[in-house]
């Protein structure tokens, strides 16, 4: 049985993620099921899941798919009083660059957001630097 | 006596019955105490679109056992607490218990004090 489309994607992603020579040591994954536990994140990690799929037509007798996928980027930090994620940042901002302009799957490149920098109840509370960088592909079928 | 001294008293046979070493730890410094470990809960947060579990632990010993060279002093963020389990050691930094501070009083005349951490390597 063939993936879904969004599957396919997911794949491509971590495919060409897991490719890229980054500023930090990373490891990259697919997972349906983000749940994830502080204690055993010991390095840099890419979680790509999949949000879903939008559908509109495009013309007479064709439609326009656009699907949404989450990367998680996630590292853990150093318990500091005023901790530094100067690092951190920069890495999801290699991954996010990764990403952009990047058509994959068969899918066109649509966009990309990482609207929170990262989530700042993780960084207090858990000691990790936590950025959800959402990204869009379209097609048309 | 005052109640104050009799929770303190009474603390202070606690600790020393069902009291573990621990290494308090600011920077370079580290000293060491016994303190009566709290339960261990699994703590879950949630995002958009996934879910983080981790081990929080509550430390409680007295307020004044707490001294870093020669003063007393509150936990604050970027502190440890390192705890032998089952021969190994276990660091849990300091952290605040989801809202609220680090630590708080665990009687009226501030005598003992509930350290909050999670363990996150």
């Amino acid at each position: 049985m063939p993936d879904a489309t969004i599957t396919t994607l997911c794949d491509a992603v971590v495919t060409h993620l897991s490719s890229q020579s980054l500023s930090m040591s990373f490891t990259a994954s697919r997972t349906y099921l983000p749940d994830f536990e502080r204690e055993e994140l010991t390095g840099a990690e890419v979680s790509v899941f999949p949000q879903g799929t939008q559908t509109a037509i495009a013309s007479r007798d064709s439609q326009q798919f656009i699907y949404t996928l989450n990367v998680v980027v996630r590292v853990p930090v150093s318990p500091a009083a005023d901790p530094d994620i100067s690092t951190h940042l920069y890495f999801a901002e290699q991954v996010t660059d990764a990403l952009a302009l990047k058509s994959l799957a068969d899918c066109s490149y649509s966009s990309i957001q990482n609207e929170q920098a990262f989530d700042l109840e993780a960084l207090a509370d858990r000691n990790e630097f936590l950025s959800i960088i959402t990204v869009t592909y379209l097609t048309i079928k | 006596m005052a109640l104050a001294d009799t929770i303190a008293q009474n603390f202070k046979l606690l600790q020393n019955t069902a009291g573990v070493r621990i290494t308090y730890a600011r920077g370079d410094v580290n000293i060491t105490l016994t303190a009566i470990p709290s339960d261990t809960e699994f703590v879950s947060a949630t995002g958009d679109g996934y879910m983080e579990t981790v081990e929080a632990r509550d430390f409680v010993f007295p307020a004044s056992d707490l001294t870093i060279g020669g003063q007393p002093v509150l936990p604050d963020r970027g502190d440890t607490i390192t705890e032998t389990v089952n021969g190994q050691q276990q660091t849990y930094p300091v952290t605040n218990a989801g809202s609220g501070r680090y630590f708080k009083y665990s009687d009226p005349f501030r005598k003992i004090i509930r350290v909050h951490t999670k363990w996150t390597k």
